[in-house]
Order: structure tokens, then sequence, then C-alpha cells
């Protein structure tokens, strides 16, 4: 009888020990599936680092427009012709920027257009 | 960035900069703004301006700020051949400019005698450098070339705190490293609540004259305020608006004037990157890059 008692209690040791590892491991386990998603993404942080220029004038309604026409004629001997000045005819030569509708700066840091 | 405005010169200063500005750091820049105020506004009596040109044909001893100014002005004025003139107030006055813009623009000034035009050709005054001294020759405006040069030295004060940009009116001028080029909007002159074309720059200054802003009718016909030097009346030029980039505001802002003033000659000014619109609503990119991407 004594014995049967003793195994029960060795048995009973053994059932707790192996329930504490095992409640051990899960607690470990869901404490690091919490941890992961707060775990610095190297990765994103570079692209964010990236892309700093770029936001670095958004703040109060500033904003690069990527889809903007950033065209620009480099040509160093552009020439006026007589057709510019004289009767307003369209002429190949020239840049007719397509509008840009906006609201307060629309895509632009800012703007220029005389007093 | 951080953005700061103040009014001067009846229009907004805009600071913009990457970091925070402190009262120390802002306060010389609107002190600046306040000096050439008070130096060079013609709406004001008893500004410097405006007591050099009680005295006419005299020698008289200037401040500092007021030689600097006079200095780039007569620079200017043989640069550009005396299509850019600060000795043109009188023409200014007669073609109806007597007050401050807000207080004329868009209105009909009638009753006003209609004189004959003028042409100044006289050198606009002589400086002396040793006495720090000008003798005009005749009456002398410096709106543009003041707001270029109080532009030019307020970047200097702010290089100093950080990089950005400072927007006057639509005279801009950078200061300090961008880390990208500043991509701005050039107003469209009929509709400045659209934009019409860009410019990227990514040092220097951009400065627009337009004929479209400051306009008045005088007994019902129409005024504006860049006078042609060559007539002494209001420029009949076919651009309507001159967007221009330069080393520094003062330069950008002649530029931009004298380019819509000349009409078709103006691309003989290569050093310049310009953007013109005509009366006709088209676009020109051209001129030789110069600090720009």
């Amino acid at each position: 009888m004594k014995g049967a008692i003793l195994m029960d209690k060795k048995q009973a040791i053994s059932w707790g020990v192996s329930f504490g590892s095992i409640a051990l491991v899960a607690g470990m386990v869901s404490y690091l599936g919490l941890s992961k998603e707060y775990l610095p993404n190297t990765a994103k942080q570079k692209n964010t680092i990236q892309q700093t220029p770029n936001n670095f004038y958004s703040e109060r309604g500033f904003h690069q427009d990527h889809d903007q026409d950033q065209s620009f004629d480099n040509s160093d001997d552009s020439q006026f012709n007589g057709d510019f000045f004289d009767n307003g005819q369209q002429s190949q030569q020239f840049d007719n920027s397509q509008q840009f509708s906006h609201g307060q700066h629309g895509n632009f840091d800012t703007t220029t257009g005389g007093t | 960035m951080f953005q700061y405005q103040f009014l001067s010169m009846s229009t907004t200063v805009n600071i913009s900069i990457q970091h925070e500005l402190f009262a120390n750091d802002l306060m010389p820049v609107y002190k600046l703004f306040q000096l050439v105020e008070d130096k060079c506004s013609r709406f004001r009596e008893d500004s410097e301006l405006m007591r050099l040109n009680q005295k006419v044909g005299e020698e008289v001893k200037i401040s500092e700020e007021l030689f600097a100014i006079l200095e780039q002005a007569l620079h200017f004025y043989e640069k550009t051949h005396g299509i850019f003139n600060p000795g043109i107030l009188s023409e200014i006055i007669r073609s109806g400019y007597a007050q401050s813009i807000e207080h004329i623009k868009g209105q009909n000034l009638s009753g006003m005698e209609k004189l004959p035009s003028q042409v100044s050709v006289m050198k606009p005054f002589d400086l002396n450098k040793s006495n720090q001294s000008v003798t005009p020759h005749t009456k002398l405006d410096l709106g543009g070339i003041a707001k270029g040069w109080v532009i030019d030295q307020a970047a200097d004060v702010l290089e100093k705190v950080g990089y950005g940009f400072i927007n006057v009116g639509g005279d801009i001028r950078i200061f300090g490293e961008l880390p990208r080029p500043l991509n701005i909007g050039i107003e469209d002159p009929f509709d400045p609540s659209k934009i019409i074309s860009s410019i990227q720059v990514v040092s220097g200054a951009i400065a627009t004259s337009t004929t479209m802003k400051r306009r008045w009718l005088v007994n019902g016909e129409n005024k504006h305020h860049l006078i042609d030097t060559r007539t002494g009346e209001p420029s009949l030029s076919c651009i309507v608006s001159s967007t221009v980039t330069a080393k520094t505001a003062i330069e950008a802002d002649i530029w931009a004037k004298v380019n819509l003033l000349e009409g078709k000659d103006a691309n003989n000014h290569k050093e310049v990157q310009t953007v013109l619109i005509n009366k006709n609503g088209q676009v020109w990119k051209g001129g030789k890059l110069s600090g720009n991407v």
C-alpha cells in the first residue's frame, strides 16, 4: 500500500513537472509570438529611410508629385521664333505643359507667379 | 519642414526650414525685412529713399544697406543697358501707381490728368564709395531690387541655422543643401489658382515677373506696374509672365523683369534658365542651366 502511495506521489510529481514544463513552453511561445510583431523590421526601416527625402517637404500640405511631368527643356540654344510672339500659333518647338489644377500648392513644394 | 510666415513689403514672407526655429533665429530675419522696408519703401515719406528723393542733384551720405542696394542697382542698370532702370519713379507714379498696390489693384482711377510719356535716358545716380554717398539725378524706385537684396540677406542668415527656402511673393531663394531638388509650380498668369508649368531647382533663386497681377485702370485704360524704360509706359510685351532661375534672388528678379520687357529678344540672356508665358498662354522653357538639376 505504502509502495502504491509512493508511486502515486512520484507520478504526481512527474506529471506536475511535465505539466509545468508544457505550461512554461506554451507561455514562452505565446510571449515570443506577441513580441515578434514589435521586433524592429530592419527592411522596413531601410525603406522608410529611403523615402524620407521625398517626404521631407510633406508637412503642411506640400507634396512631390511623382506622376507630374518633370520634363525640363535643357537645350542650351533654344530660340524664340516669330510665330511664338506674333500670331499665337502652336509650334512643336515649344513646351505646352499640361495644366495642373490643385488646391493650395497641389503636388509642389511651393509656387511662383509674381506679385 | 517647419513653416514661418510674416507680412512685409505688401506680401507674405514664407520660410520653410528643416527644423524648428526659435525666436532668436527668426527675429534677425524679421528685422532685416523691417530694415529694408524702413529704408527703401517709396510709400513711407520718412524712409531713407524718400528723403533721398527730395534731394535730386545733391550728394547725400546714405546708410551702408542703402548703398549696397544702390550698388547692385547700378550694376544691373549697366549690365542690362538700361532695360532695368531704378530711376523711373516719376513714370511709375504717372501711370497711376502712386499708392501701395492694395489701394489701387483692380480700381479705375478716374480724373487723372493724362501726361505725355517721358523716356528716361540719363544715368539714374552716381555713387561715391569712399564717401558712402549718392548723387541722384532723378527720383528713384527700388521696389524689386530691394526685395531681392533682402531675400539674399535673409538666406545668408538662415543658412547658418539649417536648409530650406524662403518665398516672398513668388521670389524664392534656397539656402543650405537640400536633400532633393525643390519642385516649384509656375502659376498660370491668367488664373493663379492653376499651375501651368514647373521648374526643379536644387540651389539658387527663382523669380517671376508678371504683368497680370498688379493691374488697375486709369480713366478706363489698362495699366500695370512693369514700366518699359524705352517708352516710359507700362510694357506692351507679348510676354505676360517670365520665370527665371539664377544664383541670387537679386539676379533672378532683375532677369525675370528684363526678359519680360524684352519679349522676343529675351533669349540673349543665356546665363539664366527661363520659363516664359505669352499672351496666348503658350509656355516656353529655355536658356542655360544655372544651379539647377
